[in-house]
């Protein structure tokens, strides 16, 4: 108790200040399996051309899933899981316009190849 | 008695009020309400992308909850921002699919096309040959 009494109020302070970093990020745990749904919707977007047919969103996943490893490197593992967590809907929304992109267009030229053949039907018949 | 009867009712409506005022100090989660609401009347997006838009409305009620609970702006912001881009993944699958319906069926037009052109000129082929001079005399222009 003497002993207790003698300690300065910094070291106090400092002793405080470690428990409560501690147990803060102890109550903070690294956001692993998020970082890796994260990655694997990046992973999906690219395999969908979110790069070529929905550029801004995957930029914009890329870009966070960058600060989301930096965050994780710097142990801020609450801001990192934000990050990831945002990286997951963002290249989720990239992947889906992609794919109706693809589509549209996909859509576009057999429509335009339906003319042409209506035009040879019409031209046959005669 | 009287006034121990109401209570609740002020309290459930001063609640309410609360709720509505804090939500709508939020910008981002207004933002995403409005995305919410707009995917939710549109009825496109109810038959074609039902699980995206339930997803949305877990994630808008996540937001809501975090306001109620006067969690930090920064938790709000980032809650509301997920709820915003899941009614905009469910936009987009309304529209995804919607497309994938008309790839579907210009790919069956395209398909039946191409047939009756083909029979069309089987046909033409087959009479050809049935009457072999006919079609000499017509390109030679005696007709």
């Amino acid at each position: 108790m003497r002993k207790l009494c003698r300690l300065s109020t910094y070291q106090v302070m400092a002793g405080v200040a470690a428990v409560v970093l501690i147990s803060g990020c102890a109550s903070v745990p690294a956001p692993i399996e998020q970082m890796d749904i994260a990655k694997a919707a990046l992973s999906n977007a690219n395999r969908a051309s979110g790069d070529e047919f929905a550029p801004q969103q995957f930029e914009l996943a890329k870009t966070k899933m960058e600060a989301a490893k930096r965050a994780m490197q710097e142990k801020n593992y609450r801001y990192a899981r934000q990050l990831a967590e945002q990286v997951q809907v963002d290249a989720e929304l990239a992947a889906i316009m992609a794919r109706s992109a693809k589509a549209q267009r996909t859509a576009g030229a057999l429509q335009e190849n339906n003319r042409e053949l209506q035009q040879e039907i019409e031209h046959d018949a005669q | 008695m009287q006034n121990h009867r109401c209570l609740p009712m002020i309290l459930l409506a001063a609640t309410m009020l609360s709720a509505c005022s804090s939500m709508s100090q939020n910008p981002a989660l207004t933002e995403a309400h409005n995305r919410y609401y707009n995917a939710r009347t549109n009825p496109k997006i109810i038959d074609m992308a039902e699980p995206e838009l339930i997803a949305a409305d877990e994630s808008i009620d996540d937001a809501d909850h975090a306001v109620n609970e006067r969690q930090s702006n920064d938790v709000v912001n980032h809650l509301a921002y997920i709820a915003k881009q899941k009614a905009a993944i469910a936009e987009a699958t309304a529209l995804w699919k919607a497309t994938e319906l008309t790839v579907v069926d210009a790919a069956i037009k395209n398909y039946l096309a191409r047939r009756l052109i083909k029979l069309s000129r089987a046909a033409c082929l087959r009479k050809r040959n049935l009457y072999p001079l006919d079609i000499k005399m017509n390109k030679t222009g005696y007709f």
